[in-house]
């Protein structure tokens, strides 16, 4: 396959990693003296606003594949490819809510883990930490190579070189501030990308004739059009539900909600989703419009920073540049501050070290950041494959765990078995599904299985789960750890 | 009748001297699909691409460039031409359903190789019956779910409020 050609210089390529990457580092050392304890390394005081919260968790899910993926399921899926994408911000709507209820029912809760350990037990709690590891993994990596690819693809830097500085910068900041700098940044990185993407969008759409674009993609790939695409269609609720999966479990987002103020937290997440909706549709868009300029796209992953760099130029490229480093940082900090923030909690305090006071903890989260961003670099090091399927490989396992969360928040009678049923059950079919039909039926069907073995597991459960225990401070006497 | 002999003469020559001098690109080769093969793209898309040219027999320089033909037919009488400039691979998308054939040739300033050996793209969609049924279900899973979490919320809430 053919490479596509750079359109910057690397040493503007370098220029610009070393502006942006210096900046998150200083602003990160910054915003980290705020962090006085492990609770504020780890939840940044608890105290985080609206402003903040809806920036942080909009920044944190505009990826590196929202930028590159969206674009790529535009192109070969067409208009419901670009729609299935935006799905993925209804799982920030429907977290508002819970977020609340997060909030209420375990005022003092550091991780999901901490809450399916409480409310399910230990065997569910196992399963889903292993879950929530797998695809963070799958995440990180599939970021930082993603990192590396776009890097090298616009600028010429190697991209062993690339993908190293941007994981080196995101774990230095993350080291230094903690879940404080995540979303200080965070909102710095949301506005850039928010005006990157507008501005590209709006460039391309002066630039063409939406009649012509419309005639053309009729005439040449008509599919794209139609609203009867099997896999597009199908796609539509698999990445919802994959979303949704992502979401629901995943510490990134327990961690925010945990970290906002109570009065905040559904406002938040609401409002991410509404400032995200839009984006990959503004990406898509200019995937679509790949075909019907006439650019020759060699490498599909490529499509939305080779056609923003053919249609603008250099400085279009630049926008691209910058707009990819932020969606990566933004993310990759929030990964590894909330995955070492649940191994430090669920791995080491609640199982390993249980005395363990705040600042051994301290300690050993920083260890966990450095050990995560290492394993992460050598798992990106040798460029294995296609990086975006191993993500999509976790989406039914992610989706499995959609009900155990919404039946352990709002179910009384939700029980540890049907949980842990639910997940084993969902993540078996769903994987069945994804190599025997396809991975656009995978998320789908993990969460139509994983439905039903918790709703039956419910109904047969004669359990009436306590609320209360949820609350461990009031279980430890109202002391906070 | 001497003159009309050194014209057609000297024509002849020029024929011959500009075919001498004009550098036959080889034909390039498939590999997805393969030439003379198929290759299966359920999902209506397909990265098609091709061994590079060795440009460097024909003694000639110059940029090689690529045109893919892609045609609803073997004989290509009814096909489009895409440019794939100097890359050896295009992504196609929005394929329709059944065959569609590909071949590929080299291009250098006004000169055009030759095509290479046809390969076959095959889109056979999912079933629509099964589509159907999925989407269904997922449907059905999504309003469950979204009852599930508006349900939750307004009992909690009416808990709530009947505690205070």
């Amino acid at each position: 396959m053919s490479e596509v050609s750079a359109v910057l210089a690397p040493g503007t390529g370098w220029l610009l990693l070393a502006i942006f990457g210096l900046a998150w580092i200083a602003l990160g050392v910054f915003w980290g003296r705020k962090a006085k304890d492990f609770e504020g390394f780890m939840l940044a005081g608890r105290n985080v606003g609206l402003a903040l919260g809806a920036a942080t968790a909009m920044a944190t899910w505009v990826t590196s594949n929202t930028v590159m993926l969206a674009p790529k399921f535009a192109l070969q899926m067409g208009v419901w490819g670009m729609l299935a994408y935006s799905t993925a911000s209804f799982g920030l709507f429907l977290f508002a809510p819970m977020a609340r209820r997060i909030r209420r029912l375990m005022p003092r809760g550091f991780t999901s883990g901490d809450f399916i350990r409480l409310r399910f037990g230990r065997p569910a709690w196992a399963v889903f930490l292993l879950i929530s590891f797998v695809y963070s993994m799958a995440w990180l990596v599939s970021m930082g190579m993603a990192g590396g690819i776009v890097l090298e693809a616009l600028s010429g830097i190697d991209y062993r070189f690339g993908m190293s500085v941007i994981l080196l910068v995101c774990v230095v900041y993350t080291l230094f501030g903690g879940l404080y700098a995540v979303i200080g940044t965070d909102f710095i990185q949301s506005l850039i990308i928010l005006a990157g993407i507008v501005a590209v969008g709006a460039v391309v759409l002066s630039r063409i004739d939406l009649a012509a674009i419309h005639g053309n993609l009729a005439a040449e790939q008509p599919m794209l059009l139609s609203v009867l695409m099997p896999v597009a269609l199908l796609s539509l609720f698999n990445n919802m539900f994959f979303g949704f999966g992502e979401v629901f479990h995943n510490n990134v987002w327990w961690s925010r909600a945990f970290a906002m103020k109570e009065a905040v937290a559904h406002k938040a997440f609401g409002l991410a989703g509404l400032l995200w909706f839009p984006i990959p549709i503004a990406a898509g868009f200019i995937g679509l419009c790949a075909g019907p300029l006439g650019i020759n796209v060699p490498d599909p992953d490529m499509v939305g920073p080779l056609v923003a760099g053919q249609v603008l130029g250099g400085a279009g490229a630049i926008v691209m540049f910058v707009v990819v480093f932020c969606s990566l940082a933004s993310s990759i900090d929030s990964l590894l501050a909330a995955t070492a923030d649940l191994l430090t909690e669920d791995v080491y305090r609640k199982w390993l070290a249980p005395a363990s006071d705040p600042a051994r903890l301290r300690r050993v989260s920083s260890w966990l950041i450095v050990g995560l961003g290492a394993l992460t670099w050598a798992l990106c090091m040798p460029r294995l494959g296609d990086l975006i399927q191993v993500l999509f490989l976790s989406g039914p396992l992610v989706a499995s765990a959609i009900w155990p969360v919404v039946g352990g928040l709002f179910w009384r009678k939700a029980s540890g078995p049907a949980a842990l049923a639910a997940m084993l059950a969902g993540s078996a079919a769903g994987l069945t599904a994804y190599f025997t039909l396809g991975w656009f039926t995978a998320s789908l069907i993990s969460a139509a299985v994983s439905a039903a073995v918790m709703a039956l597991g419910t109904v047969m459960s004669k359990a009436r789960f306590d609320w209360s225990a949820l609350d461990e401070s009031a279980a430890a006497g109202g002391g906070s750890r | 009748m001497i003159s009309k002999f050194v014209v057609a003469l000297a024509a002849w020559w020029a024929l011959a001297a500009s075919a001498a001098a004009a550098p036959t690109l080889p034909a390039p080769r498939m590999t997805t699909p393969p030439a003379g093969g198929v290759a299966e793209a359920p999902e209506g898309h397909l990265l098609a691409a091709w061994e590079p040219v060795d440009a460097s027999t024909d003694g000639a320089g110059g940029p090689v460039r690529y045109q893919l033909e892609i045609g609803r037919d073997p004989g290509f009488e009814r096909a489009r031409i895409v440019v794939a400039g100097a890359d050896s691979a295009t992504l196609l998308s929005g394929l329709r359903g059944g065959d569609t054939w590909l071949r590929v040739r080299a291009l250098r300033g006004g000169a055009a190789g030759s095509w290479s050996e046809p390969g076959t793209v095959r889109v056979d969609y999912p079933d629509l019956g099964l589509v159907r049924n999925l989407f269904a279900l997922g449907a059905a899973t999504g309003v469950f779910l979204l009852a599930a979490i508006v349900v939750g919320v307004r009992r909690t809430a009416a808990r709530r409020e009947s505690s205070r």
